[in-house]
């Protein structure tokens, strides 16, 4: 905070002012006309780039004032992330006044940050729920505190010009609310209403509009929905597949056309007691899902269920979201009390958000559409989290979250774009000591995400103005992010994937010492050419890529490897994965995976023997889908992670606190490796799977012949406290050679909530410090940031 | 450091590529065109001559529909006919391990005789080498080719809107090896694809000028050559699922091992590229040939230029066909 130093207070003085953080959008700019104007000050203020510059001349003591309750009271939804003041000459100026912005990027010099989208907030709720407002009913009614903000956007400074709203000219009353400053719509970039805004229009699956006469569109929607059939509804990042929650059939039939049989579906219930009657809500889960992000929040069911079973069989969470625009708040009328609102897509494309591609796209799938003339130049999905003792953890970083800035303690002024990996992308820019997260952008291998990919990659260097000079990429050659990186001119850095994941994970947390990481995920290349993601690394973020050893980090131990044989078909046949450990240990799998036609194991046996498409892997994620296969006779998947998922799951239904393991083993192997750090062979701790796998297969054995208890629930409660044990005995040998107390966890096996728990809790008990995510997915949403932080520390040494 | 060969120099994907481009370029004469050709394709006197080369080291010898006698004058053969030429001339060079059987060496010559027969080539020079027990695994063939190319053929550069013809069903010879190499304990009819293309310049008629080039998908399956291809014609690909013909046992096969048929090996189909419009046409003449009955329009190339190829699923998504980088390694995470 500036403070200017033994000069007399009564003094005229002319400061230039910089704002950034999340300035944009927020409402900054009134906020400021009408503190200025309160305290008798004059000057000027304006958007610049993606902050806020003035000019403010007056009283030094008026300004000094003026600072503090900006800097103390800015508005709600904005993050100031530094005020820079500049002394000018005393100027006179006629009064203070918001002028138009700066859109000239080499007086930019501010570092930019892109204001994410917000939801509805309760002033325009009122408005549009009272019959004598202008705007009552009126579903694009937002103002300075809320609406579109990043999917509208072209280009920053965030201003009407530069919003998909240009093609809207306002009328001279939203004009005038935009001009006065007493008015909350004041400079209001995306203010509209019914006589100037933008429109809705129904349309039947072939695009056909249909004339509702004298029907206000909505109610139309509202009455086909109550008939069960599915809509199309164009939202505010991407087009939405609804039907009425209540209506089992609808669901079917939603899930048939989507061939989505299993994938747990997203309800938007009509408020948060609605809410509270399906699931229980703590309040740190009521504080999350009335946010102004607004995302869908796993909560868990109240049994006995009253929506169908259908919405998301075979778990006890579900997906919840309040409503988050105004269209959505006018859906629920007539009794309509759930939705489903699941992304509007071809199972495993991007959301569509594009008119003329969601009508093609989506015609097979709904019966209706309900589209607007609002165009959406990024398309964004609802972004997903789940609260663990009462901390938010962002499993999809999209709507409200992205995207996201985090300052980077790093002196490095290079910029960086890192790739991220292939599934759940996202990328991330580091630019002026931020590193920029963009949101989720889905699997890679489709072509229509990797265009959106390759088009948010331009849009955020194009937003924030960067050039990078450096591309950070995953070692997987076969990745698309890879593959594009390897065809671009700059200099490139690779990073491994687990080494991403911890960085992440260091960087979230700000922590600069030395650290274990235990990183647990699917799949990953390691550096040896094996398949890794039951890893324990170290090092320190500054470190890990330290001294001449150009992104070697220590691999202090792993889980044992296991040949797993059939590439990617394992991760969705999970009997695949079971029929390689059992191999490896020498049993016969067919007592096992009786389900699973005998000719098939035998050829996947047959191929393990031969080396046929097989490979060496210490992959956490398939230790747990192992699992799975043989304790939930779970052999095939329709969605991503569902056997680990569903093996979690059985734990809640009947065993709570079983403290039973299974017994392990933790081998101590010379490293053929030479430590690059001490020049000498060092020790690796490897943990067996076999001794736990026995034990888990002689109580199957067990709960076949009826003894008691040895269901699959205790099974796999058993089996992750087995998990966590091995994992806890291992960072305690880990510490006791190397004197590191702090432990991070990363990689997509910590969405498992169980495991993150029990280890959190017996990594406390024994006086570790243990870092985590929370606003960084752990999945692989999470690698882009991490690959850009753990190349920003390359460059730097 | 000492740097070594390893399997992957030899797989014919990246480091094949860097193995030519770094270590025999430094030596050889760079091709004339910038990628090396199949076939090496030169005037003399009034007429177009091709040439090519290529050595056989399968595993096993003998395989359903084929031994390795049969593929070294198919593969050769059909090298030139992608170049549009009919094999006039071959060479056989046999590299035989000590104590190889003589009753089996009888087959695969009298095979290779066969393919010849059939084709009208005709083996005029060749040479004999046999080496101690051990130094290779039974039988070594390496052939090489000269055939006379076809005045109708006029290769050019593809644009967007011309269509992608396969002659037959994909990977049946890469499955039928897997099958014969492994005891997989599956019981299939499935045989090898392995045959000679060269019928198709004269079969194709008038049709072989709106072919714009043609390429046969071996190693790496039609997923590499479309790859290579795309990125040559700096266009994109977009193959449709549906259409691509793929027997019931390589589907089968493919499933359980986790191994994509696109990926699979044929030996005796021919990708075609036919200018926009005459796809249709050419088909029906096609699938009227030998060993043709299965053909398809599998696809069309794009405007794009990122030389990507692309698959229009089942499902009605729109999936990236990549390049195998060395090993088909997990990437599912
Ligand atoms: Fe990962
Ligand atoms: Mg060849
Ligand atoms: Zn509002
Ligand atoms: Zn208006």
């Amino acid at each position: 905070m500036y403070e200017p130093k033994n000069e007399p207070m009564n003094d005229l003085a002319s400061y230039t002012v910089y704002i950034t953080g999340i300035v944009q959008g927020v409402g900054m700019r009134p906020y400021i006309f009408k503190t200025a104007e309160h305290l008798g000050l004059r000057g000027w203020v304006s958007n610049q780039g993606s902050g806020v510059v003035m000019e403010i001349a007056g009283r030094r003591i008026s300004i000094r004032e003026f600072l503090k309750v900006l800097s103390e009271n800015p508005p709600a939804g904005a993050k100031i992330n530094r005020i820079k003041i500049k002394p000018q000459c005393y100027g006179e100026y006629p009064n203070f006044s918001i002028i138009t912005s700066s859109s000239n990027s080499s007086d930019n010099q501010l570092p930019g940050f892109i204001p994410p989208d917000t939801a509805i907030c309760d002033q325009c709720i009122k408005e549009i729920s009272d019959q004598t407002n202008r705007r009552y009913l009126y579903p694009f009614t937002n103002c300075t505190t809320c609406g579109p903000r990043y999917s509208i956007m072209k280009t920053l400074p965030y201003d009407r010009v530069n919003t998909s709203m240009a093609a809207f000219e306002m009328c001279p009353a939203c004009r005038s609310e935009y001009e006065s400053p007493d008015n909350r719509r004041f400079h209001a970039q995306s203010n509209c209403c019914p006589d100037c805004g933008p429109k809705l229009t129904l349309m039947d699956s072939k695009g056909k509009q249909l004339d509702s006469g004298s029907i206000h569109p909505v109610a139309a929607a509202v009455q086909l929905l109550r008939d069960g059939r599915l809509i199309g509804i164009k939202g505010l990042g991407g087009y939405h597949i609804a039907c009425n929650a209540q209506d089992e059939k609808a669901i079917d039939t939603l899930r048939k056309r989507k061939r989505r049989p299993e994938k747990p579906l997203a309800v938007m219930p009509a408020s948060l007691e609605a809410a509270r009657l399906i699931c229980r809500v703590t309040d740190k889960e009521e504080e999350t899902l009335t946010s102004i992000q607004r995302p869908i929040v796993l909560l868990k069911k109240r049994f006995p269920e009253i929506l169908p079973k259908n919405i998301a069989p075979g778990i006890n969470r579900l997906g919840v979201m309040l409503p988050y625009t105004p269209l959505h708040h006018l859906l629920f009328q007539e009794g309509l009390q759930y939705l489903i609102m699941t992304s509007g897509n071809v199972s495993g494309m991007p959301i569509c958000y594009q008119d003329g591609a969601a009508l093609a796209e989506l015609r097979d799938i709904v019966d209706f559409f309900l589209i607007h003339d609002r165009e959406i130049l990024t398309p964004i999905d609802d972004s997903v989290v789940r609260i663990i003792d009462e901390e938010v953890m962002v499993s999809r970083s999209a709507r409200g979250y992205a995207p996201s800035a985090l300052q980077i303690n790093s002196d490095s002024e290079c910029e960086i774009m890192a790739m991220g990996a292939e599934q759940k992308s996202s990328l991330c820019l580091l630019h002026q000591g931020f590193a920029h997260a963009t949101q989720y952008l889905g699997n890679l291998d489709d072509m229509n995400s990797y265009q959106e990919y390759l088009q948010v990659m331009k849009n955020m260097q194009v937003l924030l103005g960067a050039e990078p000079q450096f591309i950070a990429h995953d070692l997987h050659p076969g990745y698309l992010s890879t593959q594009w990186a390897m065809k671009q001119s700059a200099a490139k850095i690779p990073i491994q994937h687990h080494h991403a994941h911890m960085a992440a994970c260091m960087a979230e947390n700000s922590l600069t010492e030395d650290a274990i990481g235990i990183i647990y995920d699917g799949t990953g290349l390691g550096t040896d050419g094996a398949i890794w993601g039951g890893e324990f690394l170290v090092g320190s973020i500054g470190s890990i890529g330290s001294k001449g050893s150009k992104g070697k980090f220590a691999r202090v131990g792993h889980w044992k490897y296991v040949t797993l044989q059939g590439g990617d078909s394992a991760v969705k046949e999970p009997w695949k994965s079971a029929a390689s450990y059992l191999y490896a240990m020498g049993v016969e799998s067919k007592e096992y995976l009786a389900s699973v036609s005998s000719l098939k194991v035998k050829m996947i046996e047959s191929a393990i023997s031969n080396n046929i498409n097989c490979f060496q892997s210490s992959s956490m994620g398939r230790l747990f889908d192992c699992a799975a296969a043989l304790v939930m006779g779970k052999t095939h998947i329709t969605y991503d992670a569902q056997a680990a998922i569903e093996l979690e799951n059985a734990i809640a239904a009947e065993v709570t606190d079983l403290t039973d393991f299974y017994p392990y083993f933790i081998d101590e192997k010379i490293d053929e490796e030479i430590d690059e750090k001490t020049d000498k062979k060092e020790e690796k701790l490897e943990i067996g799977y076999k001794e736990i796998l026995s034990g888990i297969l002689s109580d199957i054995k067990g709960g076949k012949e009826g003894k008691e208890g040895k269901t699959p629930g205790y099974i796999s409660a058993k089996f992750h406290n087995t998990v966590c044990a091995a994992t806890i005995d291992c960072v305690c040998k880990i510490r006791k050679k190397r004197g590191i107390n702090n432990v991070v966890l990363s990689g997509g096996v910590f969405e498992n909530t169980y495991l993150l728990r029990n280890l959190k809790v017996g990594l406390k008990e024994r006086g570790f410090r243990t870092y985590y995510h929370r606003k960084i997915p752990t999945n692989d949403g999470g690698i882009a940031l991490g690959q850009a932080v753990a190349a920003a520390h390359m460059i730097k040494e | 450091m000492d740097e070594k060969i390893n399997l992957a120099h030899g797989d014919g994907g990246v480091d094949t590529q860097g193995l030519i481009r770094n270590l025999f370029y430094q030596y050889f004469d760079e091709p004339l065109s910038n990628s090396m050709p199949d076939s090496f394709v030169f005037e003399a006197g009034q007429h177009k001559l091709a040439f090519t080369t290529d050595s056989f080291v399968v595993k096993p010898l003998f395989f359903r529909g084929g031994n390795i006698g049969k593929l070294a004058v198919c593969g050769t053969i059909n090298d030139l006919a992608t170049a549009g030429a009919r094999p006039l001339f071959l060479s056989a060079g046999f590299i035989i391990e000590e104590g190889f059987s003589m009753e089996k060496l009888h087959l695969i010559a009298k095979s290779m005789s066969d393919i010849c027969q059939e084709t009208g080539a005709k083996i005029v020079t060749g040479d004999t080498k046999v080496v101690e027990r051990g130094n290779v695994d039974g039988l070594f063939i390496n052939t090489s080719g000269i055939g006379i190319v076809s005045d109708n053929y006029h290769p050019q550069q593809a644009e967007p809107g011309d269509e992608i013809i396969i002659t037959g069903g994909i990977g049946e010879h890469g499955t039928s090896i897997l099958l014969a190499r492994y005891d997989l304990g599956m019981e299939t009819k499935l045989t090898s694809d392995c045959a000679p293309m060269s019928f198709l310049i004269n079969g194709l008629g008038e049709h072989l000028k709106h072919v714009k080039l043609m390429k046969d998908p071996t190693r790496g399956g039609i997923a590499t050559s479309l790859n290579e291809i795309a990125a040559e014609q700096a266009l994109e690909v977009e193959l449709n699922e549906k259409a691509i013909p793929v027997k019931s046992e390589v589907d089968a096969i493919g499933d359980i091992l986790g191994i994509d048929p696109l990926y699979l090996a044929s030996e005796g189909r021919m990708l075609i590229v036919a200018e926009k419009g005459w796809g249709e046409k050419m088909l029906h003449q096609i699938k009227a040939l030998d060993y043709c009955g299965e053909a398809q329009i599998i696809g069309r190339f794009t405007s794009g230029h990122q030389g990507m190829v692309s698959m229009k699923t089942l499902i009605g998504g729109k999936r990236i066909v990549p390049i195998l980088e060395g090993q088909m390694l997990p990437r599912i995470c």
